[in-house]
């Protein structure tokens, strides 16, 4: 049995609106007379979240997250930590969402017919995103001040459009697809999983990475010094995905700066990337 | 406005008073005698059944100046996880565990009814930031503690043999930056870090490019307050922290002071004690020397000491002995900073955890505990955390707890790393701190060594009216037992007063008051003090980046000054 639960914003936010239960989770068992004592903070003020939202069921009240479709539609881009910890269930988005979308997820799947506030995918240890429009900085990422290896660690996130700087930021696991460009640092801190930008990358991919790989298909204006050429390697493999990359890749090893046995790994296209062919002459040593 | 503390059970060692039922009346910001106030006029409190005792004092809590600032800046994870929110007309919102914010500080000192702070290591060139910040803390009194243990005239002087100058120089310095004590820490690591070394000197190792030695700093700084008549003499941080086999140097460091006569008070404090009592040689075979110094502390009463305990989590260290925090980055590989001020001292900051399976951590967690219950004379010994290097100072109620409970100590015990607890004594001991012994050292000894036993620590007449009431009954309760209970009265006052006004009831703040800075004016022989100025003025325009007119912290700079003057023999 489905349930379609609809959501849309009775006003125009001026204040950032925390909706941490705007997740499947939080209406399982629950009709919807019994939402009132559902709060979400409106800037520091705590308010019924139905007196913010409009909340339509299409079917009866759902006895698990997995019969859950949630629809937002309208801006919820002021709204905040939409999708926190959630387990499971389906969620799509109409309009654009705010920071903290997905943050420490664990399961289900959300996807977003527009664009998306900083720290998509903090912390998110499984599930799925797709995001049709453009990210804003830090997808997959740990927060401030954070242990490198404490951002995502595991799940999938695929962006259509571009994304902002630090792409998985101490990402441990999972896997992360730019399909258009992203701005400097992706993988900064990084101690694993996969990163993938299909488009061009502002420069320094992998700083102090110390596992993990990180696939860029454009052009990169810089790398930092501390990696060292490996090889030239002819097709990169994302299983999680089953897609496959073909092309002629610089593969480099690195951070030496964070660890002496440099596992991390970038294969960077050559073809885009005339200005780093000079690489390819060290391969001879 | 007047107040009446009726039918409380007051401690009040100063004075004698061990747990007497008794009113105390205020008046003015000071204690009166009863009849002095109308009891219809009076806002009364009714204290029955409650512990009455005077505000405590912290004699070494870093909360101020800008390695703490520093500290806030490296750890914002550390300010996600403790949020004090903004109630209109209370309090202001702020955050932070480990690193809280100005405003945090005050209200958490009061809520555990603490009504005084000594910020215990300052930059003598960045002492207007560490004023501003502690002008920012609001309720409790404060006082600061410039750093002396690199200085570049203090190692001029000694260098020269000129102890007058040396003492003249102290003189001048803490009235100029209204500092209250002189504070050394690892004594002359600060300098030899600038050359890439200072990582572990000891007492005979020489500083590069002086020919001092570390042992020559304290003795002169020491002599130099002696004569100079300053209540707190040096508050020493001793050399060889945090490495094993280090409670030597702390031992030849307090057999220094034999040479000096025994005065009124102790003429050395030795801070956080417990970073600087470890026996062996490794990190693998360390152990507990906990004995050996206490069994020196009781015999030489020229020294009194902190205790710097350890708490379990994870803690911000922040010192002015970079060196080994440099030590302490390679052991944690995570955040490191590391700073110079420029001719005066260094200083760094890494954040750590302690783990109770850790046997390097659990040894230390018993030392600070240990020397606690071995040292006899509770008037030379002090609660601190050494906040944040050890924990943060939310957590002395606990420490109150296991100092008069064994049973509080077993419980944390059970959990600790094994091998670490054969190398301790702790478990061995019996002794469990009785509740005068609580507020001597939490109150009256801290007051008695700062020399402001006259106007704190106490509750006889006179006194100021700092004071905590806690509801818990000490007739009644046997913390020996109820260790539970007093930690949930210790945490959160019923009742603080704080200059004559009620600033908490139940727990939570009502109004927001600001309380004065101390500093300490020593007056010299104006010769002497006209002759040192005019070298010092030479070297400032040579070596320091700024000048000396902007170099002095002004008394309207401050939000309120309180002078202590004393007469010196320089
Ligand atoms: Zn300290």
């Amino acid at each position: 049995m489905v349930v379609e639960i609809y959501v849309k914003p009775r006003t125009l936010f001026k204040v950032p609106v925390y909706a941490s239960v705007l997740r499947p989770d939080t209406f399982v068992g629950k009709s919807p007379r019994e939402l009132t004592d559902v709060y979400v903070l409106e800037g520091s003020k705590k308010v019924p979240l139905t007196e913010l939202f409009d909340i339509e069921y299409q079917g009866s009240v759902p006895s698990s997250v997995e019969e859950i479709t949630l629809h937002l539609v309208g801006d919820f881009s002021k709204v905040r930590e939409i999708c926190r910890r959630m387990t499971g269930g389906n969620v799509i988005i109409e309009g654009d969402v705010g920071a903290f979308l997905g943050y420490g997820m664990t399961g289900g799947r959300v996807i977003v017919r527009g664009n998306v506030g900083d720290w998509l995918g903090t912390h998110m240890c499984g599930g799925f995103i797709e995001v049709y429009g453009d990210v804003g900085n830090y997808v997959g990422a740990s927060l401030p001040g954070e242990k490198p290896g404490k951002g995502m660690r595991g799940g999938i996130i695929i962006i259509h459009g571009s994304a902002g700087a630090e792409v998985g930021r101490g990402m441990r696991g999972g896997v992360v697809v730019v399909e258009g460009s992203s701005d400097a640092l992706p993988g900064v801190n990084m101690r694993g999983g996969t990163i993938v930008i299909e488009g061009d990358c502002k420069g320094y991919p992998g700083l102090n990475m110390r596992d993990g790989r990180i696939v860029i298909l454009g052009r990169v204006d810089d790398i930092v010094p501390t990696f060292y050429i490996d090889s030239i390697a002819e097709k990169v493999r994302v299983k999680e995905l089953g897609r496959e990359y073909r092309g002629t890749f610089l593969l480099l090893r690195g951070d030496a700066m964070a660890d002496i046995s440099c596992s991390g790994r970038l294969f960077i296209s050559l073809d885009k990337n005339s200005h780093l062919r000079y690489l390819t002459e060290l391969l001879g040593w | 406005m007047e107040i009446l503390i009726r039918n409380g059970v007051v401690y009040d060692p100063l004075n004698g008073i061990e747990g007497e039922v008794m009113d105390i009346a205020i008046k003015d910001g000071k204690i009166v005698p009863t009849e002095k106030v109308d009891p219809k006029e009076a806002y009364v409190i009714d204290a029955r059944g409650m512990l009455v005792v005077p505000g405590g004092i912290d004699l070494h809590t870093h909360v101020a100046g800008p390695k703490v600032n520093l500290g806030r800046v490296m750890r914002p994870e550390d300010h996600r996880v403790s949020i004090l929110r903004y109630i209109p007309g209370r309090r202001h919102s702020g955050s932070g565990k480990t690193t809280p914010s100005t405003t945090v500080i005050g209200y958490r000192y009061i809520r555990m009814g603490y009504t005084m702070i000594i910020e215990p290591a300052s930059p003598p060139i960045k002492s207007r930031h560490t004023h501003e910040e502690l002008d920012d803390i609001p309720y409790v009194d404060k006082a600061m503690l410039p750093l002396f243990d690199s200085n570049w005239f203090i190692l001029k002087f000694i260098r020269e043999d000129a102890r007058d100058k040396v003492a003249t120089y102290i003189a001048w310095l803490l009235r100029t930056v209204k500092g209250y004590a002189v504070k050394l820490v690892d004594p002359g690591a600060g300098e030899a870090w600038g050359w890439g070394r200072g990582i572990g000197i000891s007492l005979d190792d020489e500083i590069p490019g002086w020919g001092v030695k570390p042992r020559d700093i304290i003795e002169y700084t020491l002599d130099a307050c002696i004569r100079l008549g300053i209540p707190h003499k040096v508050h020493i941080h001793c050399n060889r922290l945090g490495f094993p086999g280090n409670y030597e140097t702390t031992l030849e460091t307090i057999r220094l002071t034999e040479k000096f006569p025994i005065l009124d008070r102790p003429i050395m404090h030795i801070t956080h004690i417990q970073f600087n009592a470890y026996g062996g040689e490794t990190w693998g075979n360390l152990r507990s020397a906990s004995e050996e110094l206490a069994r020196e502390i009781n015999r030489n009463p020229r020294v009194s000491i902190d205790l710097g305990q350890v708490i379990f989590g994870t803690q911000t260290t922040m010192t002015a002995d970079a060196p080994y925090e440099y030590v302490l980055y390679h052991l944690t590989k995570w955040k490191w900073s590391s700073t110079d001020a420029e001719c005066e001292c260094a200083a760094g900051i890494v954040p750590y955890k302690y783990r109770k399976k850790s046997y390097v951590n659990t040894i230390q967690w018993c030392i600070g505990l240990e020397i606690a219950l071995l040292v006899r004379d509770p008037w030379r010994v002090v609660i601190s955390t050494d906040h944040p290097n050890g924990g943060p100072f939310t957590r002395y109620p606990w420490i109150v707890a296991w100092l008069m409970s064994k049973r509080a100590r077993d419980e944390v015990m059970k959990k600790l790393n094994e091998r670490g607890l054969r190398k301790c004594i702790l478990p061995s001991i019996d002794r469990e701190y009785t509740w005068t012994e609580f507020v001597i050292i939490t109150r009256a000894a801290p007051a008695k060594l700062l020399g402001l036993e006259k106007t704190k620590g106490h509750l006889g007449v006179g006194a100021d009216a700092d004071v905590a009431i806690y509801d818990i009954d000490p007739r009644e309760v046997d913390p020996s037992r109820d260790y539970e209970k007093l930690i949930k009265a210790l945490r959160r006052a019923k009742y603080v007063i704080k200059g004559g006004e009620v600033v908490v009831k139940d727990g939570e703040v009502t109004r927001v008051i600001y309380g004065s800075t101390y500093y300490i004016n020593p007056v010299v022989s104006p010769d002497l003090e006209k002759s040192v100025k005019a070298e010092i003025e030479q070297w400032f325009k040579r070596w320091y980046s700024v000048s000396l007119s902007t170099y002095e912290v002004r008394i309207e700079e401050l939000r309120s000054v309180k002078e202590v003057k004393v007469i010196s023999r320089v």
